[in-house]
């Protein structure tokens, strides 16, 4: 159970997730209008939004410390916010900025940063065996840090989901396997591409714990998650948690979402975490409403910091265009 | 015809006690052949049809799937009731409810101590065929699904004669405010959480009190750890109003499957059967091992003992039918079951 500050620092990461994500929706579509063109605008490329998934973020990476690896999706913002990578050097990344994680040659899908560790990729499933390989060195090198791999439900039909999970299973490796299932793969819904409901059943398959957190709650990821990373701290082994999680947006910025209704998409919103738990906090105690509002306030802030901070910092220089470009 | 609920969810036996304890998982396949099996024992007798709460994994329309496989229960009927797509607590109420509403004679249950007491909520006057399908089964009884499919089937479509394998239970009711009244199977307690979180108790420093009925120590979570103390059977069922912290005594508790716990028991009392036990926030109640209910600083629940769920007897009614008659409808339905 999360103690009064960690749950309010919880809550602040979800703001300034939130605050993040809604604030590049906007930033995102300059320029794009009227006929969309993804080169077009400050911000280039696919733009893959996390609205509606923060409480996996800050449940998860409440237990992390800095030198832990994460390795995340092509919707990746949450949790390298989190889990504390700089916010205006990826705001920068994401513009395409020399200042950003990548000198701007990755983009928004391909943060890196060394400390904290974090890795993300548009390949889907591709950080699951990365997560393997950051703990198997952890165990090499004697430390007691850890590995966290966020993938997507679709992910989860990947060999590369199977096979590190029995990698990991085989050598009680550090690792705490967290699939986010929103439902949606881009635009196919789980029935039509999973034959089992939960993935967490198929932690039973390589004889690991598998555990469902069913309605994105914060409180109830971080419970779940702390005693899983604890689990693979002491080198007991991974394990596999699966959270029931909401995408309010769009799998990209600018999908018309024909493949779900309105009403879906509204039922979605009225259910949203951020609310519910904004609320509950305030039931409680935990968080008055004026304090509610100072972290509305300083999160966006810091938002608009970031944002400037990218839009102001200068484009790579195209001599350097091959540096740090190694495939 | 007579009718049987069957209620099965995947959610079950899936929760955080899969990393705090040694709580087994069971996957949506072994849900289906449960499902699959208890069908097959309904399928074997006649004149009934089975109703069964939607969920997601259609657990029970693919069991149907696996029984026609083996050219069993082929001329079943059955169909879903309550809501549709069911993921709640509250959905498992409403189909219970819808059972009740239709005329279900009784309701196979596979799931946990969290399932049945659902049921018991959405109908009061259930007669229950418990399976355990859940991480703490303290309310149900294993026995063979088909067996337990067997004995629905002929409870359903001759409850005046069977009615002697029906048992009633002890449960408790929880008065929450002037309105709210919520149902236990087995326990309430009070822990020191202020947050549902992810339900389940594994931690004995936040529990302050509990009112058990049925302690029974071959089983795990608070029934369990009431049973070291002060065991009851159906037959003979006691309550216990345990105070936790020290100075107290302290013993070894099953608190979850496989998990041994110490935990320091201040006070053990046995209750009158009027007795009422006022548990006062803040905390959070949890019903039966799981946090449902938050109370704010000073807000009361009082607890009382109340009539239970009935239960049928399965191995008593299938001993006591045994040779009477043909057991089974061999010839009218499509099924391999067979009679003595």
């Amino acid at each position: 159970m999360p103690d009064n500050d960690t749950l309010r620092e919880m809550h602040r990461q979800m703001v300034r997730i939130r605050i993040f994500e809604e604030t590049l929706v906007q930033v995102y579509m300059e320029g794009k209008t009227p006929a969309f063109d993804i080169a077009m605008g400050p911000v280039p490329g696919e733009m893959h939004l996390c609205a509606g998934q923060e409480p996996v973020a800050a449940g998860v990476c409440a237990h992390l410390r800095p030198t832990d690896a994460i390795t995340a999706t092509h919707r990746p913002h949450h949790e390298a916010l989190a889990h504390g990578v700089d916010m205006k050097m990826m705001a920068a990344e994401i513009f395409g900025k020399e200042t950003g994680l990548g000198h701007g040659k990755g983009g928004h899908m391909h943060l890196f940063s060394k400390e904290p560790a974090f890795g993300c990729s548009g390949i889907v499933a591709e950080g699951i065996p990365t997560a393997v390989g950051h703990a198997l060195a952890f165990k090499k090198m004697g430390r007691d840090d850890i590995a966290v791999s966020f993938f997507g439900e679709g992910a989860a039909n990947a060999g590369a989901f199977h096979e590190s999970l029995n990698l990991a299973a085989l050598w009680d490796l550090g690792v705490v396997f967290v699939c986010e299932d929103n439902e949606w793969a881009i635009s196919v819904p789980k029935e039509l591409s999973t034959a089992i409901a939960n993935n967490s059943d198929r932690a039973a398959a390589y004889g690991i714990p598998g555990v469902l957190i069913p309605d994105n709650d914060p409180v109830a990821i971080y419970e779940a998650a702390g005693e899983a990373v604890a689990r693979a701290r002491r080198g007991a082994g991974p394990s596999l948690i699966e959270i029931k999680t909401d995408r309010l947006l769009g799998h990209f910025e600018g999908d018309a979402q024909l493949y779900r209704t309105k009403e879906q998409i509204d039922a979605l919103k009225e259910r949203d975490a951020l609310v519910r738990f904004e609320g509950q906090l305030a039931t409680s105690g935990v968080l008055s409403e004026q304090q509610a509002a100072e972290v509305w306030d300083a999160c966006r802030t810091e938002v608009a910091e970031a944002i400037a901070f990218a839009r102001s910092s200068p484009t790579p220089a195209p001599a350097s265009a091959l540096d740090g470009v190694f495939a | 015809m007579a009718i049987v609920g069957l209620i099965s969810h995947s959610g079950a036996a899936q929760d955080v006690r899969r990393l705090t304890s040694l709580a087994r998982k069971i996957d949506v396949h072994e849900r289906v052949n449960v499902a699959a099996r208890i069908l097959a024992g309904l399928a074997a007798t006649p004149d009934v049809s089975v109703c069964y709460l939607d969920e997601p994994t259609r657990i029970v329309e693919r069991a149907l799937a696996m029984l026609a496989g083996q050219a069993q229960g082929s001329s079943l009927e059955a169909r879903p009731v309550g809501p549709r797509g069911a993921r709640h607590a509250a959905d498992t109420r409403a189909a219970s409810a819808a059972l009740a509403d239709v005329g279900a004679a009784c309701v196979v249950t596979h799931g946990g101590d969290g399932t049945n007491r659902a049921v018991a909520y959405g109908w009061p006057d259930a007669v229950i065929v418990a399976l355990p399908g859940g991480t703490n089964n303290a309310f149900s009884r294993c026995v063979d699904p088909t067996a337990a499919g067997i004995a629905a089937g002929l409870y359903a479509t001759a409850p005046d004669r069977f009615a002697a394998h029906v048992r009633p239970t002890t449960g408790l009711s929880i008065a929450i405010g002037p309105d709210a009244v919520e149902t236990a199977m087995i326990d309430v307690a009070l822990v020191s959480d202020q947050w549902l979180g992810a339900r389940a108790i594994w931690d004995p420093s936040h529990l302050v009190e509990a009112v058990v009925v049925n302690g029974d120590p071959s089983v795990p979570g608070l029934a369990g750890v009431a049973g070291m103390l002060a065991p009851g059977d159906r037959d003979h069922p006691t309550a216990v109003h345990l105070r936790f912290g020290s100075p107290g005594h302290e013993i070894l508790a099953p608190l979850g499957p496989g998990q041994l716990v110490p935990m320091c028991i201040r006070d053990c009392r046995l209750l009158g059967p009027d007795e009422m036990i006022e548990m006062r926030g803040p905390g959070t109640l949890a019903f039966d091992g799981e946090r449902e209910v938050v109370l704010r600083d000073r807000q009361a629940a009082r607890i009382r003992l109340a009539r239970g769920a009935r239960v049928l007897d399965v191995v008593g009614l299938l001993r006591a039918h045994a040779g009477r008659e043909a057991t089974l409808a061999i010839g009218s339905h499509q099924t391999t079951q067979g009679g003595p």
